[in-house]
């Protein structure tokens, strides 16, 4: 087994007296989730438009899951065929010089049919949970993360907070959220930051 | 022994016509008699002789002598009791008590303990009250006054006796239910309330008044009551959102004395609510609290109730979460907040039943639900429903079986009242954004996290304006016009709505000027990240730069609230440098799928959030697609249009605002329950939640 599933118990440092009766309570309803978690395959699908990424860490390696929807050669020549154009205003190709995204939901109104779409890349992941596969996470962000760290950065930064054994298991992917966002931040990032991380 | 003769007028009040009836009762004024019964809850609370009503009975030996005059009727009556307008006769009586006018509340006592004990319950509070105000005389008091009370037997023909218990109280004007509600006699005879013409002019002079001049608004049907009218410019507070400041400060004033006085209401409504117009230019409005037959403090709860307070003694609807699902043992604290928050909910809506869900996820809820629960705990459901549209539902509560958590900002309750406005007005006229930040702290799930009246009556929508305009007449009409320029200066106000709404880190200071970055392998310091990791490059010094100090960085706007229960994800988001938040996140488990979504708004958040708390809808994961990746693709990509489109649908036309999207979803082959489970199972942790 992984070694992650071993729990391990730091009552000093997260022994309040609120968290820790919160976990008694729910002590039923665990068990409960674990019984219908059951040994089926799982489907692991990803869709996106627009540019906020989503990468899966497996172990030391990481594969980006998302396509980001702005102003590349593809999007270009789907957007002109479209009857729209590309201008760069402010440093950033946008279509019809506005939008920096070429596919979102709404913007109703402001462009014509069928310029910026919302067809999503999907992307589609089998796994075996019964084989005892190797622990994969998914980190998604908004571009005010992506915009000043690289792929390979995120997943140093998760890798760091997996391997911190000061915290809680359950505690863990919350902080690791945290920490690329925080990490983000301090980067200088201008954007809102939102952050997710999960466990797959 | 002196005693006075009193007249006392009775009118019939369904028509609105005085009738005057004149029955005579004698009351002593402070004298002798009443020694039997002033100390009445100084007994009651000591010795259970009052169990026997020793005292009660003691003063029927010299009962108030009164006859209503054969055509006089109660203005209403119900099968344990009766209220009656009175008006004492003003001959002997002393003090300037002209045309002072009561409400005689008759119980019907002879056959029932519980109505007893409500009139004792009523007397014993009212009595404290009364103390609380005799003692601090410069508080106005917001709690309607009780006189007296008295007990009378009559002979049936039947040779039965029958007790009645007279409780006699200063009359304080009509019920805010009156005010708010009109009957409109339908179809086949049945009644329905509808909102008074006073709602809807209120609301709408309001509305009118924050979009172009003023209009005069009509008088309301009692006649003599014209909504305020002030004759300042366009932008400064209208007179409607004045008048529902008052009305709120007021109430939660009355509600503040109870609680210094550690008596919880526990059937805070509009009925019980008493409100007086005063007529003039800037017109001025008088509430108080009535009917403190539910009320609890220390001595009630032992003594006059049969066992234990239950829920027969209140009104659901206003009956705060802990109450509904039955915990147990109730600290009565949060409980009248609770139900302050239903009424200026109500007050905004103009509809008592604020709590309710839209017909359509109610067929569905009952489809999904119906032949496996019972229909008291259907209505819990729909309860539980209501609250999570209003996001007072919050997941930390529903453990992993959350069916939804989205970032809750003021923005989303404010979205849930907007599809509730009966008017379609909005609220920008009312300052909505403090009044619905104060309705959203009174309305926490969790009683001890709600604002208590005490506190509430320091909320910034109290601030300033309340103060003044607490003695605005006419005379000062040049006040009003300051306060009401004053706020509209609305910078403080904007300030605000961000801390407070928003949780924006403030910080007077830019973040930057104070960050350092540490080397973690030789403690060298830099003050930008770049410098720092240069150095670390360079050096070999590891792979990141330690960087403080902690307590100036953003803190998560929304982080994950369903840890520890859910300890496969973890979220965080920040406002960063923006000045809005646009990013919104979804996080929703359930048998069927779990569903993760980030969504990065831009021109504004409509579209980030609407996707946010509804993309995940879309999805239909049956089994018959599950084996293919092509048919799920086009599923997902037939998802994404259809939520575009009705996002457009719904908002297009108002709205310009988009949003990236990007969803993770995690789907067992074999999924067998239904996503509505969840509810139930939200419930059922709900109950153990509030139990534990």
């Amino acid at each position: 087994m992984a070694t992650s599933t071993t729990k391990l118990t730091h009552p000093n440092s997260f022994g309040s007296l609120a968290r820790s009766s919160l976990k008694m309570r729910t002590i039923s309803l665990r068990s409960a989730q674990l019984r219908t978690t059951n040994n089926d395959d799982e489907i692991i699908i990803v869709a996106n438009i627009g540019d906020s990424s989503a990468i899966m860490v497996t172990g030391t390696e990481f594969k980006v899951l998302s396509v980001d929807h702005v102003v590349n050669a593809q999007e270009k020549e789907r957007v002109e065929r479209a009857g729209g154009w590309i201008e760069n205003v402010g440093g950033v190709d946008r279509v019809n010089g506005v939008l920096a995204v070429t596919r979102s939901f709404g913007d109703w109104g402001i462009f014509e049919e069928g310029l910026v779409i919302s067809e999503p890349h999907v992307e589609i992941i089998r796994k075996k949970r019964s084989k005892a596969e190797e622990e994969s996470y998914i980190i998604v962000a908004s571009d005010g993360l992506w915009d000043v760290m690289e792929f390979e950065e995120a997943k140093n930064i998760l890798h760091r907070m997996l391997g911190n054994f000061e915290v809680e298991e359950f505690e863990k992917l919350q902080l690791a959220s945290e920490e690329l966002t925080m990490e983000a931040f301090v980067r200088g990032s201008k954007d809102n930051i939102a952050t997710l991380v999960l466990k797959v | 022994m002196i005693r006075s003769f009193l007249h006392i007028k009775i009118m019939g009040i369904p028509n609105m016509i005085l009738a005057i009836v004149t029955i005579l009762i004698v009351l002593s004024s402070a004298n002798d008699d009443y020694i039997l019964l002033n100390p009445i809850h100084e007994e009651l609370g000591t010795t259970s002789s009052y169990q026997n009503e020793i005292h009660l009975l003691d003063y029927a030996f010299h009962p108030p002598q009164f006859a209503p005059k054969p055509d006089s009727q109660p203005f209403q009556k119900g099968s344990h009791g009766e209220l009656w307008h009175a008006e004492r006769k003003n001959s002997s009586s002393n003090k300037s008590s002209n045309n002072q006018r009561y409400i005689l509340k008759k119980m019907y006592i002879h056959d029932n303990q519980n109505i007893f004990n409500a009139g004792k319950r009523e007397i014993h509070h009212g009595e404290r009250v009364n103390a609380f105000y005799a003692m601090n005389p410069t508080v106005q008091r917001k709690v309607v006054k009780f006189v007296e009370h008295f007990i009378t037997n009559s002979t049936t023909a039947t040779n039965t006796t029958e007790s009645f218990l007279w409780l006699v109280y200063i009359e304080h004007g009509k019920s805010l239910r009156d005010f708010l509600y009109k009957p409109k006699l339908m179809e086949g005879g049945s009644v329905m309330m509808e909102p008074s013409d006073f709602w809807v002019e209120m609301r709408r002079s309001a509305a009118a008044h924050s979009a172009s001049p003023p209009t005069l608004p009509r008088t309301i049907p009692s006649g003599a009551i014209q909504i305020p009218h002030s004759h300042s410019s366009s932008k400064t507070p209208t007179p409607a959102s004045l008048l529902m400041r008052r009305v709120l400060s007021q109430i939660i004033s009355g509600a503040a004395h109870l609680e210094q006085l550690g008596i919880t209401h526990r059937d805070l409504k509009p009925a019980n609510i008493l409100c007086r117009f005063h007529t003039s230019e800037t017109s001025s409005v008088d509430c108080v609290l009535g009917d403190l037959s539910s009320a609890v403090d220390d001595v009630s709860v032992l003594n006059f109730y049969k066992t234990m307070p239950s829920q027969s003694e209140i009104t659901i609807a206003y009956a705060p979460p802990e109450v509904i699902f039955g915990s147990a043992t109730i600290d009565w604290g949060g409980y009248d907040s609770w139900s302050l928050g239903v009424v200026v909910l109500e007050i905004l809506l103009g509809t008592p039943n604020v709590f309710s869900v839209d017909q359509r996820t109610k067929t569905i809820m009952k489809l999904k639900l119906g032949d496996e629960i019972s229909e008291t705990d259907f209505e819990k459901s729909l309860f539980l429903a209501a609250l999570s549209d209003y996001c007072i539902f919050d997941g930390n509560i529903l453990s992993e079986a959350t069916t939804i958590v989205k970032s809750c900002t003021l923005s989303d309750f404010k979205l849930a009242l907007l599809q509730r406005d009966q008017l379609e007005l909005g609220f920008a006229a009312e300052s909505s954004d403090e009044l619905l930040d104060l309705i959203w702290k009174l309305l926490r799930f969790d009683p001890a996290s709600r604002l208590t009246p005490t506190l509430a009556l320091s909320h910034p929508y109290f601030s300033e304006a309340e103060v003044e305009v607490e003695q605005c007449t006419e005379d000062n009409e040049h006040l009003l016009k300051d306060i009401n320029d004053n706020d509209n200066d609305n910078e403080n106000n904007k300030a605000l709505t961000e801390n407070e709404f928003q949780k924006t880190p403030t910080t007077k200071f830019s973040i930057d000027d104070v960050l350092t970055f540490t080397c973690k392998s030789c403690k060298k310091k830099f003050h930008d990240f770049n410098s720092c990791k240069f150095h670390t490059t360079a050096r070999n010094h590891g792979d990141h730069c330690h960087y403080g100090p902690a307590d100036i960085l953003p803190k998560c706007l929304s982080a994950h609230v369903m840890l520890p229960f859910h300890a496969d994800s973890g979220y965080c988001d920040i406002k960063g440098r923006r000045e809005k938040v646009e990013d919104f996140h979804s996080i929703v488990v359930s048998d069927e799928m779990s569903f993760y979504g980030i969504f990065d708004g831009h021109n504004g958040n409509l579209c980030s959030k609407f996707s946010a708390s509804s993309l995940h809808k879309r999805f239909e994961f049956s089994d018959d697609i599950l084996d293919d990746d092509e048919k799920i693709a086009t599923m997902v990509k037939s998802a994404f249009a259809a939520h575009n489109e009705k996002f457009v649908h719904r908002h297009g036309f108002t709205d310009n605002s988009g949003s990236t999207a990007t969803a993770v979803m995690k789907v067992s082959e074999r999924s067998e329950r239904a996503f509505w489970k969840t509810r139930i199972l939200a419930m059922k942790c709900a109950k153990i939640w509030l139990q534990t």
